[in-house]
């Protein structure tokens, strides 16, 4: 009889887990695995147009779009608009963050309106952001104006586009960083903070020495966040400027649609694809590790 | 006994003989859509707009054995939507395309040629048949093989303010150079001279390039690097240059480009047939606004062409009832059906339209559209129209960005890129 009860305990703590991770897993391998090996398979083939069979190329797909003008130039403009979201975004998650943690009264109202930008559709946000930063008629100039300055090209100029475009990705993405960053400060026991204060440690102390190192693997998550979401960004970049003016705003993502629905070319865009998906991967990797040592 | 057995065989034969000499003499056509076995097809659109108001029920009524399944692709989709369900072995039977993708389409063996079923169509029904114009076929056929039809081709016409211009008592423009003076006569703090896109589509390029008098080399590739590709690549840049275009121009699409017309912020504008119903809801035609052709360049008045778009029905490789898909492409081609679709959409290749009074009372400016109409030229598509695309934006983009390239030095180097397309 015990040594059922031991088998049965060792069955419970040892494989259930795994049973009831299965389905999510069979799903995520089923749909995302099956796409990502067929990518892959498709980046190494050099496919006619609109053909799906093709010669083994091997990765002369990917040399070949190094070599591209315009391929650099997305990839330069990515690391651009993914840095700048992903530095300007962690800021802002972790202020409103502290923020919404140290609202006394009505937290749930400021917490549900956090949330307001990511769930408007990348598109509707686009077309706000349009109106917002046009320049004949946009609230922005109206304001510049107002108060006496000159109106700005923002969507016409190289580098007020790629600005505006990562502002508004900042502002459609950052609220989900910073409802992670709350659900980490949230579950930091309270007698922390009161064994710190009785020990005299400064308010700054208290973050960097205790706060900071809790919520360690939310901070990883949330700028695992940031970034695979900027790099991936279409919904916004493609209405909101279409990736000019002359490709200022022309990212990775937006460079591989252009590739496979414009071009007709599957297997580059293929490799594009791998690449974007082995950067999310990697930064991944780098943040997860980053955070671990530090906990 | 053997007198009956006789008489059976030789009735046979008779019957047998009998069917046959119809469906010779037929060429397979009545015979096949008179049988009662039902034929299938799967017809799809690229707009809601382009299929007709009567949307097949005469059809249906008519051939009670072919059932039509009608679905709506969105053009951009077209394509690659096709080719996945096509290698499936599941692709529609009729699929309508933007023109300029007609060439990978053939070489990916995804369209069949049609002219044996178009000279069954234009023997069955001459009347029919002799009413779509040149451009109608035209977007349809590549190596000189036609895979379809085109019922809808719509040009990009210049549009200007009749009103503003009569009472700067200036002379509506007949040149471009002309239509400079007008954009800097008219260019004021309340409106622009002349409403144009950014470089964000070529199409709209390729109508002005081809008015200026361009040509297309051999392989259908665009010469930026000859008189009239440097004539259009300046034009743009003193549209910039001299500010008769919105600063934020680069910025803009068709949208902006259009709204700046019919809001009254622009006082010319290169726009499509099919958006004069709008304008007109705001403007009144004859009056307030008019439109012609695009215009023609100083001296290279014989090589203009009026260029436009078509969005023609193909049949693609995996119909196999080819007969009664031309009687779907004849329903389309009906005056009634064709009608529907001008008068709320796109201007139509079938002539008999053009002139009738139910359409020029609807739409003012027909009349004046009828003869041009009938002289539209297909813009070349390539194999790479894409890359040929991108190439021709990067060196837009350039001169309309940058105030001291030098258009012809732009035109020749871009030129060097799009020969090495082929």
């Amino acid at each position: 009889m015990k040594g059922r009860t031991i088998s049965y305990n060792r069955f419970r703590n040892l494989v259930l887990p795994y049973f009831l991770v299965l389905p999510s897993i069979l799903l995520v391998c089923g749909v995302l695995g099956y796409a990502i090996v067929v990518a892959f398979y498709d980046s190494l083939h050099d496919y006619p147009m609109l053909a799906t069979t093709g010669p083994f190329v091997g990765f002369d797909n990917y040399i070949e779009l190094f070599g591209k003008a315009h391929f650099q130039n997305a990839i330069v403009t990515t690391f651009v608009f993914v840095f700048g979201t992903v530095i300007v975004g962690m800021v802002l998650s972790l202020t409103l963050g502290l923020t919404l943690y140290n609202l006394k009264k009505s937290a749930r109202i400021f917490r549900s309106m956090t949330l307001m930008p990511y769930l408007i559709s990348g598109v509707a946000a686009a077309v706000i952001w349009r109106f917002l930063f046009n320049s004949d008629a946009g609230f922005v100039n109206l304001v510049i104006q107002t108060v006496g300055g000159e109106p700005v090209r923002w969507l016409s100029d190289k580098t007020n586009a790629l600005i505006v475009v990562t502002m508004a990705n900042i502002w459609k993405i950052f609220p989900m960083s910073t409802l992670l960053i709350l659900a980490g400060l949230q579950v930091i026991d309270p007698d922390l903070y009161d064994a710190a204060t009785i020990d005299g440690a400064s308010s700054r102390q208290t973050f960097v020495r205790i706060t900071l190192p809790l919520i360690g693997s939310y901070l990883s998550t949330s700028l695992i966040w940031l970034t695979f979401a900027s790099f991936n960004m279409f919904t916004i970049i493609y209405p909101l400027t279409g990736g000019g003016p002359v490709r200022a705003t022309e990212v990775m993502a937006l460079f591989m649609y252009r590739l496979a629905f414009g071009s007709l070319n599957f297997s580059s865009s293929s490799a594009v694809m791998i690449m974007l998906l082995a950067l999310n991967v990697g930064f991944s990797v780098i943040f997860i590790k980053l955070f671990r040592n530090r906990v | 006994m053997l007198n009956m057995r006789k008489i059976l065989i030789w009735s046979l034969i008779a019957s047998f003989a009998m069917t046959g000499s119809v469906v010779f003499a037929t060429g397979g056509s009545e015979a096949e859509a008179g049988e009662d076995e039902p034929v299938e097809l799967t017809v799809w659109f690229g707009r809601e707009n382009f299929i007709p108001d009567d949307n097949f029920a005469s059809f249906r009524a008519k051939y009670d054995n072919i059932i039509v399944n009608v679905d709506v692709i969105p053009l951009e989709q077209a394509l690659t939507e096709a080719s996945t369900a096509l290698s499936a072995g599941k692709g529609p039977d009729i699929l309508q395309t933007d023109s300029r993708r007609i060439p990978p389409l053939v070489q990916a063996n995804l369209l069949q040629e049609i002219e044996a079923q178009l000279a069954l169509w234009q023997k069955e029904d001459p009347a029919s048949y002799n009413n779509i114009s040149s451009s109608g076929w035209d977007h349809a056929t590549h190596d000189g093989k036609r895979y379809g039809v085109a019922f809808s081709a719509g040009p990009f016409n210049h549009v200007y303010r009749l009103d503003w211009l009569e009472a700067a008592g200036l002379d509506a423009p007949t040149t471009w150079e002309e239509l400079l003076d007008v954009a800097r006569a008219l260019n004021t703090d309340d409106h622009i001279g002349y409403s144009i896109r950014g470089a964000n589509s070529t199409v709209w390029f390729s109508s002005h390039y081809m008015a200026m008098g361009g040509k297309y080399d051999e392989n259908d590739v665009i010469q930026l690097d000859s008189e009239a590709g440097i004539y259009a690549l300046g034009f743009y840049q003193t549209l910039v240059r001299e500010g008769l275009v919105s600063p934020d121009v680069l910025a803009w699409g068709s949208g902006d480009m259009r709204a700046a017309f019919i809001t009254g912020r622009a006082a010319q504008a290169p726009i499509g047939t099919n958006i004069f119903p709008s304008i007109q809801e705001e403007l009144e035609y004859g009056v307030q606004w008019a439109a012609v052709p695009p215009l023609k360049r100083e001296g290279a008045e014989d090589e203009y062409r009026y260029a436009s778009l078509g969005w023609p029905h193909v049949v693609t490789s995996a119909s196999e009832d080819l007969y009664e898909a031309s009687l779907v492409l004849r329903y389309l081609a009906e005056h009634d059906n064709a009608m529907s679709i001008a008068l709320r959409y796109q201007p139509t290749t079938i002539m008999s339209v053009w002139d009738d009074p139910a359409y020029i009372d609807v739409q003012p400016w027909a009349r004046d559209f009828a003869e041009p109409l009938r002289n539209m030229t297909r813009t070349p598509p390539n194999l790479y129209i894409t890359d040929m695309d991108e190439i021709i934006l990067d060196a837009l983009g350039e001169v309309m960005s940058d105030m001291n390239a030098d258009p012809a030095e732009v035109a020749a180097r871009y030129q060097l890129v799009l020969n090495d397309l082929f």
